[in-house]
């Protein structure tokens, strides 16, 4: 009895996990598009902008690690 | 002994950087202090400001976005999806989860909802519209991937029409600008840009000082 809900946990993990793997790669295109957009146009905010994008995508792969190891 | 003819001394033509034209921008040039921040949605004359392919010695006259109050829609739902679940715990739909599932649940919710601002940033800052004195650039990113670029140079410009269709438009002073062109691309629409009869104006000054150039051989 307990093998199934076991199972049903571990599923459930690894749909969560693969759900934050496709955020990560979600948050890398953002990474390459602040870059074409800095590219294409000159504004000012350059550096916030891109400290920003890739603090996201390192933000993304924390949440990734945390859920490998706390779920 | 008198003269019998005195030729007439022709005043020598006004040289382009003298027209009035030309006096009108000096002189509007430092007209507002706020329109010179980088986040003014309407930029006379910006500072630091460019864009790829611009020649060396063109200049940026005018650097529209959309009003800031265009933003409005999306920070409010930005808002919204903040406090969603503070809401939501008086009707704790998570509460099946094991706490470790909830966590990374909440946090990834947080996650999306910070790109999701992220994203509408970039939208509103990167999408704008150029004037410099050769043409004018539309830069649209639509989402993640796709980008358009559209130009026109400003004597193919050969209608500008404002649109101003609301009261809260009519009241914040800001609305569409059309501008029909000659070019492959024939329409060019600056969407929701502030004060649009001053971009018209603009424009139609550009347009005649692009006419004096091509009449005195000075095109480039």
């Amino acid at each position: 009895m307990i093998l199934p809900v076991i199972s049903i946990w571990l599923v459930a993990k690894v749909f969560l996990c693969f759900a934050i793997f496709l955020y990560i790669v979600f948050a890398f295109v953002i990474v390459r598009q602040v870059s074409i957009m800095l590219a294409t146009l000159e504004l000012g905010f350059e550096t916030p902008i891109r400290i920003l994008s890739w603090l996201h995508l390192l933000f993304a792969i924390a949440v990734f690690v945390l859920a490998l190891l706390i779920l | 002994m008198p003269d019998i003819f005195n030729a007439s001394i022709i005043k020598p033509r006004m040289s382009l950087d003298d027209t009035i034209y030309n006096k009108l921008h000096k002189r509007n040039r430092h007209e507002h202090e706020w329109d010179k921040h980088s986040l003014s949605a309407f930029r006379y004359y910006p500072e630091h400001a460019t864009f790829a392919n611009i020649d060396p010695e063109e200049e940026i006259i005018l650097l529209l976005r959309k009003h800031i109050l265009t933003n409005v829609s999306w920070v409010t739902t930005w808002v919204v999806m903040l406090f969603a679940p503070v809401i939501l715990r008086f009707f704790p739909l998570l509460s099946f989860l094991p706490d470790n599932f909830q966590l990374v649940a909440v946090v990834l919710y947080y996650l999306i909802t910070v790109a999701y601002a992220f994203e509408q940033s970039l939208s509103w800052f990167f999408n704008v519209a150029i004037v410099t004195d050769e043409r004018i650039v539309d830069v649209n990113f639509h989402n993640l991937i796709y980008r358009e670029i559209t130009e026109a140079n400003l004597d193919q410009i050969q209608d500008v029409t404002v649109t101003v269709g609301s009261v809260l438009r009519t009241m914040f002073d800001y609305g569409n600008v059309s501008v029909q062109t000659a070019s492959e691309v024939q329409k060019i629409n600056f969407m929701a840009v502030p004060h649009p009869d001053r971009v018209a104006k603009i424009l139609r000054e550009l347009r005649v000082e692009e006419e004096i150039e091509k009449i005195e051989g000075r095109v480039n």
